[in-house]
């Protein structure tokens, strides 16, 4: 199979979907950006009883939170995006990329067949994903481009 | 500055400034990479880390990392490094060797620094070959097989290194891939914060002279089938569709098909404090373990050493060197007119130089370059027309800069310095990260005090692999694009490239 093919074949849930975090409706904004940070994530999941309710990213923060005043505060209900676009996690990658630019997103929720979350389909899992299939191209480089040898020579 | 300060090292500080040189495609790259990458979140200042190889292609690396190392005596890197953590324990001490250096030339001292549980990590990158020497055989090739040095096939069996290692007394023990880049970091991070002997072996393919040696199990298609990743207090599962398991049979550990006859509750669970488990696993080939094997705890040497230093102190007080020095019989030897000199002795060579390069440009002709060799190789960073940038100078205040990404509505900004050169990158991950609910006041802070500093930046003619190296490897979001001397050129996001891989694939 090649990669074009095995982009409209496999299914998301295959991929490293990880990179998010949860927080619920009741949170406030600072609760959502220290859980952020805690856990190292550009993007909240906003949830209420499993459900997915809306999603919260660094950019929503760099420009709804940040140089705000009050903001702070608010409950996270507020600046958070709500009902946003999702995969199910039987999409192909090749689908979840479309989905993606249509609606100039950054992080696509997954989500299994009764709405429950199953990861976030980031620009990175595609990467990685890519890296995935051709390892000797693009893993096993250098670690700075300017610092390979332009002749061989020696042993 | 106080000690406990953190110290925000970047795998880019782990970087050195020396010309690297392994064949293309080499998997110590991305060995190097993941160790550049992980050795910063383990806390340790850089002139407290120290890289020990012997002889070999991957006996290189101390070159490469911009902290201490030596490149030492061909299998005797494990002495070197007992020796200097025992002087200094404080270190965080590394051994770099190979299948050739370590189980070669290095067996017999590989084994007793791992019965002796010293403080150190061994890393084996083991390609079954020997690659510096051109192709010979090694201790783990496989038998029969047919190299410079067995034109007929070896008719040696090949050696077990986990099976070594545990039957010299290792106290972790741990198998990687080289291309499964993220549970090989992981591997490391882990041998690093064992505290006692860490050995971890790394399926690492030599491009030019036994490539595919390990694609059972590495390939992406065929290693869910071969491989089975093992974790700790989990039923060791394996196969494509998770439809495999493990369990303890009459004469040892068996495969098995779940469904009807077997469920997960009937596989073994894996225990890394299990010496018995570890032998099992050590010897199992199908499917090939990875992970970490074993995991034991005990009182590592270095320890112990100065237990004993301590002890003898208490009893006998401080001694001298000098004391020492003169505690037995010496004697003065008197010099007599008339001694020569040593002689002078010259050494005259020349080196083959001219034959190498004719004999790997055969090699590398030989290479199959792949599919998106083919696609992106030729290709480079002006193809995908970078973004012009947006600037900010490193003295301007942080609350500007947030202004500045919101009116743009931008997660990026390029930070210069006063003579205009790219000094550092500002992103909304550093926005959300560092200065939000940091108690940062923002109208008295300057960008420099939060950007990251001297980003890694490409330029023009830059390949578009190098970016998806660059992404995967380290996540970045962000690549700066300069010009030859610094200057920023432009700014490429992960959308932009993969807009542009959209079109070309």
């Amino acid at each position: 199979m090649t990669v074009f093919e095995k982009l409209h074949k496999q299914p998301l849930r295959e991929l490293d979907l990880t990179h998010y975090c949860l927080v619920s409706t009741h949170d406030l904004v600072k609760d959502a950006v220290q859980k952020m940070q805690e856990t190292n994530s550009n993007c909240a999941f906003v949830t209420q009883d499993g459900k997915l309710m809306g999603i919260f990213t660094d950019r929503d923060v760099l420009q709804k939170v940040a140089n705000k005043t009050g903001v702070w505060e608010q409950a996270i209900t507020t600046v958070m995006t709500p009902n946003p676009q999702v995969a199910r996690s039987d999409y192909s990658i090749a689908t979840a990329l479309k989905i993606m630019n249509d609606h100039h997103v950054r992080n696509l929720p997954v989500v299994s067949h009764s709405g429950e979350i199953e990861g976030n389909f980031t620009h990175h899992a595609f990467i990685r994903f890519l890296a995935d299939y051709f390892p000797t191209e693009i893993y096993n480089r250098p670690s700075d481009a300017s610092r390979t040898a332009a002749h061989r020579h020696g042993a | 500055m106080s000690t406990l300060e953190p110290l925000h090292l970047s795998r880019r500080d782990f970087v050195s400034d020396q010309t690297i040189r392994w064949c293309p495609g080499c998997g110590d790259y991305a060995i190097i990479s993941q160790v550049q990458k992980v050795l910063p979140d383990l806390g340790i200042p850089k002139e407290n880390i120290v890289f020990i190889s012997g002889i070999g292609c991957s006996s290189r690396f101390p070159y490469y990392m911009d902290t201490y190392g030596i490149h030492s005596i061909h299998g005797r890197a494990p002495t070197l490094a007992t020796g200097l953590k025992i002087a200094n324990p404080e270190l965080s001490v590394w051994v770099i060797t190979g299948d050739g250096d370590a189980l070669s030339i290095g067996g017999n001292h590989i084994i007793h620094t791992c019965r002796r549980n010293v403080d150190l990590n061994i890393i084996l990158f083991n390609n079954r070959i020997y690659g510096l020497t051109k192709g010979q055989y090694s201790p783990t090739s496989p038998q029969g097989i047919r190299t410079k040095s067995s034109p007929m096939g070896s008719l040696e069996r090949p050696l077990n290194p986990i099976s070594l290692a545990l039957a010299s007394e290792a106290t972790f023990i741990a198998r990687t891939v080289d291309i499964i880049t993220k549970h090989m970091g992981d591997t490391f991070l882990k041998a690093a914060r064992h505290k006692g002997i860490s050995f971890v072996e790394v399926f690492q393919n030599c491009v030019i002279f036994n490539n595919g040696a390990w694609q059972p199990y590495s390939d992406r298609q065929l290693r869910s089938d071969n491989d089975i990743f093992l974790e700790n207090g989990k039923p060791m599962i394996f196969g494509q569709n998770d439809d495999k398991g493990i369990l303890w049979g009459k004469s040892g550990l068996e495969v098995v098909e779940l469904g009807d006859q077997y469920s997960e509750d009937d596989l073994v669970v894996h225990d890394t404090s299990s010496v018995t488990q570890a032998w099992m696993l050590s010897r199992l080939t199908y499917p090939m373990p990875i992970g970490i094997i074993l995991d034991v705890q005990c009182p590592s040497y270095e320890q112990a050493a100065w237990a004993q230093v301590q002890e003898a102190k208490m009893q006998k007080g401080e001694g001298t060197l000098a004391k020492l020095f003169h505690a037995a019989d010496t004697w003065q030897i008197q010099p007599h007119d008339g001694d020569r000199p040593a002689s002078q002795m010259t050494v005259h060579s020349r080196l083959p130089s001219n034959l190498d390069e004719a004999y790997m440009d055969d090699l590398l002709n030989d290479l199959n370059e792949s599919e998106l060799e083919e696609r992106l190789g030729d290709m480079d960073i002006a193809a995908l027309k970078p973004h012009a940038p947006i600037l900010v100078a490193d003295s301007a205040r942080v609350d500007h800069a947030v202004q500045l990404m919101q009116k743009h509505n931008i997660g990026c900004l390029l930070v210069t310095s006063a003579d205009g050169h790219l000094s550092g990158i500002l992103t909304e991950n550093d926005v959300t990260n560092r200065i939000l609910g940091h108690d940062v006041d923002t109208h008295a802070s300057t960008v420099a005090e939060y950007m990251t500093v001297d980003p890694v930046a490409l330029g023009l003619d830059t390949p578009v692999i190098e970016s998806l190296h660059l992404i995967s490897t380290y996540g970045f979001r962000h690549l700066p694009v300069v010009d030859e001397h610094g200057l920023p050129l432009g700014i490429l996001s992960v959308r932009d490239i993969i807009h542009f891989l959209a079109t070309v694939l």
